[in-house]
């Protein structure tokens, strides 16, 4: 048996600054947003909820959350489609199925902040890598589009944010499509079961947990991201690019022109994380209710 | 999965769809290797050439892009904030978190479960909520603009995902050695250091590999707790190198020659490890 | 325990510092430089310079600088809660007096404004960023805002410097005659774009006059014709073909880019233009710079200037005070600003110091500046986050149509309205 003392000793030290600099900021967290301050120590005041409903009509924060369903949405659908697309195109029986995969991921190993670099570059209206080769094939109309104007720049961060996040999801699902016993599709085919049945009785069930996993990963990692956008768009970065994170981070830091409003950016982070609850409850509930169909 | 199953039409005979898998893989595949070598030519011309002709292969090598960013632009300075930092904070979450996970995985005693999943409600966090408490509390506590500050946080959030895939690890190792040791009369802890340990070694490998790639890309928390230039890390670098060179004329090559130094170390591991990291990652994923 | 524990070490590390400070005093002192400048910038090396020759001429004040770049004084809040000691700073005026000064961080530097002092800068240079008569920031390098041009594309298209904004227009068809564009913008530098606007508000309604819409609190401010017409003629640009379309996506300093490239004639912008496309574009660039035109029935002159100044501020909680100041005042003193002008290629405050060649056109307006505003109207002096979240957004909004001159005037006004109800 192991002892009690051993436990402690084994579990205190990871639990602590566990506590300390992750649960304890966290919780902080709440209290602060409940301030106003400049973060200069002498003028902090307590206004209670009057940050929360001052998000509720502060357009600018809306705007955040509006560009934040983009990604979730519209960068969901394209990386989910992507990975299942991959998992189905190297079960194929493809050669060199590990390779592929390795090579699909790689974008994950890079820091994302050198990876903006390059989309940047490739996006750059008139002297990019894009506008120039819809030139040389002889696109003229096309090379000319102003891929990075207001309007567009969210669509064209989030060319890179979904090549990025394709790899990542691709990985999760194929390992999901992998673990599916292969008896268990040889017997039922031996039974007589085409594939779409196999795919309705065998594959998707099995598969149900990854893809809520999956699902759940991605409603977070899209409601929080913050450093692809953040560094797409420069030393000043546009409106249109924002998301809750990064005005989340202009209010309590800034970029050049300094503002500090410190209890304010907490509501917003506090606000985000009562998003991100939501949504993985619901998603949760919503495929429970599927599953139950099947 | 052998079923087959193609989402390609059925009518078309089986050598074109296995073409056509090779291109829509082999393509977006390609695309990953195309993008590393154009950042490696681009950071090896002179800026004007790379607008006047971005697909040309330097011939003529400008390695001074190397030497402006490695030098003036501090380059070298970064590097080795990012190897000490990182490397320092791996070394001490996995001094921490391995026995935590063993005796989350092992250990029989009542309070087991809650801790072990109030230790996965910490990856549910989104780090930009800390962003303001922790720059209270490295304040408050003199850590702030620190590395070993930096260091402490980089530790405390890469705990929960860390003991998760080493408590798995753990969970799966035969528990025959453990009885047969105990048998033999060894005590708890020579059990933990003599037996379990040495069994445990691929899964640290892995967690330590993970973590080291996760945190030497690491950008928010760095811009967030670190202020002095001297004290920045390879990836606020980076991005004080954007935002700078556009000062002095846009020099995208030096730029560059500054994402190929970020990107070179993780991609050298990728290369040797990629395998144990995807498995690594998706067992944290998908358990 | 943890945080007692932390507590003592940190009382001890303040007795010892401060008896460090006390020693100090008076002896030897070394100054900690917080600047808005990279390392590798030539403004860098001339400050370095400046701060040699000090140390040579004063031996006992010493310096440490840390090269933090234009996000300076954003750092600058974290370094002061960590009980980093800074004594000076250097950042643009506006955000100087919007950020540290309104929150009464900034040292009082009335002791050394003397007449002597006020005589030897070009005018107004102090007095634009004082408040209530007393001074807090020693203003070291002078931006003029102009267009800056390639003289020879203007040659070329056979066209001279416009007067009034009729004659911008066309410049503009002459320029577009030689298959090429007057002007280039930059789609995410919105203070850059809000010239226009804050140019064309001054030239009707005259110096400061936007900071002036702002301070009505109802909102009505906006309201005034002369807003939606500038609104309208900074659109009439892009409708005249001044500014080429796919402008609407560079991302700085992609737009500029395009002028040292010889794409594009030129750019409204401060006149360090020059400065940092002098790798880009070579030495011998034909760098010219003409005025904002006027306009129709404007009581603007075209001789007022709007003008972005950097300042050199000492801060409150100093130990060294006193002695930053007077260094501070080297750095104004003439010496000091040849050396500004010989490495670090800017124009400076000091009168008579001639400035870099390429900018030589910036220095005739400066000399002859009849009234001065701040840059892009000033709002960043009194109102920082209304100009950041709202004014500056909203504009390019509009500039780059996403919002019609109509649309824009209503929000300004709603918005200012909200704002002041919210204080």
């Amino acid at each position: 048996m192991m002892r009690r003392r051993m436990i402690l000793v084994f579990l205190m030290p990871a639990l602590t600054l566990y506590l300390c600099f992750l649960v304890f900021p966290a919780i902080q967290a709440f209290y602060l947003s409940l301030f106003e301050t400049s973060g200069f120590g002498d003028n902090v005041k307590w206004v209670g909820l009057r940050n929360y409903s001052r998000l509720l009509t502060d357009h600018i924060f809306w705007l955040s959350v509006g560009n934040m369903l983009v990604i979730l949405l519209a960068g969901g659908a394209a990386v989910f489609g992507f990975a299942f697309l991959f998992t189905v195109l190297l079960n194929s029986g493809i050669w060199g199925k590990k390779l592929f995969r390795a090579m699909i991921f790689m974008p994950n190993v890079i820091a994302a902040i050198a990876i903006t670099t390059f989309w940047s570059f490739v996006f750059m209206p008139r002297y990019g890598l894009l506008t120039n080769i819809l030139k040389s094939i002889g696109l003229e109309d096309l090379a000319k589009m102003a891929w990075t104007a207001p309007e567009n720049i969210i669509w064209a961060m989030l060319v890179g944010l979904v090549w990025i996040s394709t790899g990542f999801f691709t990985i999760l699902i194929l390992s999901g499509a992998d673990k599916i016993p292969i008896d268990m599709v040889e017997a039922a085919r031996l039974e007589g079961a085409n594939n779409r049945q196999i795919f309705r009785l065998i594959t998707l069930p099995m598969m149900w947990d990854v893809l809520l996993i999956t699902l759940v990963l991605w409603v977070v990692q899209a409601i929080t991201v913050f450093e692809f956008p953040y560094a797409f768009g420069g030393p000043e970065i546009n409106q249109n690019l924002y998301t809750p994170s990064i005005y989340l981070y202009i209010m309590g830091f800034g970029q050049r022109d300094p503002i500090y409003q410190l209890g304010y950016a907490t509501a917003i982070g506090v606000t985000m994380f009562l998003m991100m609850v939501i949504s993985v409850t619901v998603l949760r509930l919503l495929l429970r209710w599927d599953q139950v169909e099947y | 999965m052998k079923s087959r199953k193609s989402i390609l039409p059925r009518r078309w005979p089986r050598r074109w769809k296995n073409a056509a898998s090779y291109i829509i893989v082999g393509g977006w595949s390609g695309f990953s290797l195309f993008f590393v070598l154009w950042v490696v030519f681009a950071s090896l011309k002179s800026t004007r050439k790379l607008f006047s002709k971005p697909w040309s292969i330097p011939y003529d090598p400008a390695f001074g892009n190397y030497v402006k960013t490695w030098v003036s632009s501090r380059f070298g300075d970064y590097f080795l904030n990012s190897l000490l930092v990182v490397s320092l904070s791996v070394l001490v979450l996995l001094i921490v978190s391995t026995p935590a996970a063993y005796v989350l995985s092992r250990g029989k005693f009542r309070s087991r479960q809650v801790i072990s999943s109030f230790l996965v409600f910490g990856m549910g966090v989104p780090i930009p909520l800390l962003f303001v408490p922790l720059a209270v509390i490295m304040a408050k506590l003199g850590l702030a603009d620190t590395l070993s500050g930096l260091g402490l946080v980089y530790v405390a959030v890469s705990i929960p995902f860390t003991v998760f895939v080493l408590q798995g690890f753990f969970s799966s190792l035969p528990s025959e050695l453990e009885s047969a040791a105990r048998i033999d009369g060894c005590k708890d802890w020579q059990i933990f250091w003599h037996v379990m340990l040495p069994l445990a070694k691929p899964g640290i490998l892995t967690v330590a590999i993970l973590n080291f790639v996760g945190l030497w890309n690491e950008f928010q928390l760095a811009l967030v707790l670190i202020d002095s230039p001297e004290n920045r890390t390879l990836s606020l670098g980076m991005y004080s190198l954007i935002t700078s060179m556009k000062y002095s004329g846009g020099d995208w090559a030096g730029l560059f020659a500054g994402v190929t130094i970020v990107m070179i170390p993780t991609i050298a591991l990728f290369l040797f490890l990629s395998d144990r990291m995807i498995s690594g990652i998706t067992m944290g994923g998908v358990k | 325990m943890l945080f007692s524990a932390s507590r003592y070490v940190l009382s001890v590390a303040a007795l010892t510092t401060g008896l460090m400070a006390s020693a100090g005093a008076g002896s030897a002192a070394e100054l900690t430089f917080w600047s808005m400048w990279n390392e590798t910038e030539p403004q860098a090396k001339a400050l370095q310079m400046i701060m040699d020759a000090y140390t040579v001429a004063n031996p006992e004040t010493t310096f440490s600088v840390v090269w933090n770049g234009r996000q300076n004084q954003t750092k600058l809040r974290g370094a002061l809660q960590a009980g980093t000691k800074v004594d000076f700073m250097d950042q643009d005026g506006d955000q100087l007096v919007g950020g540290l000064q309104k929150e009464g961080l900034a040292y009082d530097l009335s002791g050394i404004v003397d007449d002597e002092l006020k005589n030897a800068l070009l005018p107004g240079t102090l007095d634009l960023y004082s408040s209530d008569g007393k001074y807090y920031q020693i203003t070291y390098i002078y931006n003029t805002v102009n267009f800056w041009y390639n003289k020879e594309m203007m040659d070329e298209a056979g066209a001279t410097p416009p007067k009034t904004w009729d004659d911008l227009i066309a410049v503009c068809d002459a320029v577009k005659g030689i298959g090429k564009h007057a002007l280039v913008v930059e789609s995410d530098a919105a203070d850059y774009n809000m010239l226009f606007f804050s140019n064309l508000v001054e030239r009707t309604l005259g110096a400061n006059a936007v900071l002036k819409l702002m301070e009505d609190k109802s909102g009505a401010g906006w309201a005034d014709p002369a807003v939606l017409d500038a609104a309208q003629k900074s659109r009439q640009l892009w409708d005249a073909g001044c500014i080429a379309e796919d402008a609407r996506g560079f991302q700085w300093p992609a737009g500029q880019t395009t002028v040292a490239l010889g794409d594009t004639m030129g750019e409204l912008v401060g006149s360090w233009l020059p400065t940092e496309l002098l790798e880009t574009a070579g030495q011998d660039f034909p760098w010219a710079a003409f005025s904002f035109p006027e306009v129709p029935g404007g009581v603007g002159k075209s001789t007022d200037m709007e003008v972005a100044l950097i300042g050199m501020m000492v801060l409150k909680d100093s130990p060294n005070a006193e002695e930053a100041a007077q260094f501070l005042k080297y750095v104004v003193s003439e010496e000091a600003q040849k050396t500004m002008v010989e490495t670090g290629v800017v124009g400076v405050t000091r009168k008579g110091v001639e400035w870099p060649a390429i900018i030589a056109d910036g220095a005739t307006s400066a000399a002859e500046a009849t009234a001065l505003s701040n840059f892009a109207g000033g709002l960043a002096l009194y109102y920082p986050d209304f100009n950041s979240n709202v004014a500056k957004p909203e504009y390019n909004k509009m500039f780059l149509g996403q919002a019609t001159p109509e649309e824009f005037v209503a929000t300004m006004v709603a918005a200012t309205a909200e704002y002041w109800k919210a204080q």
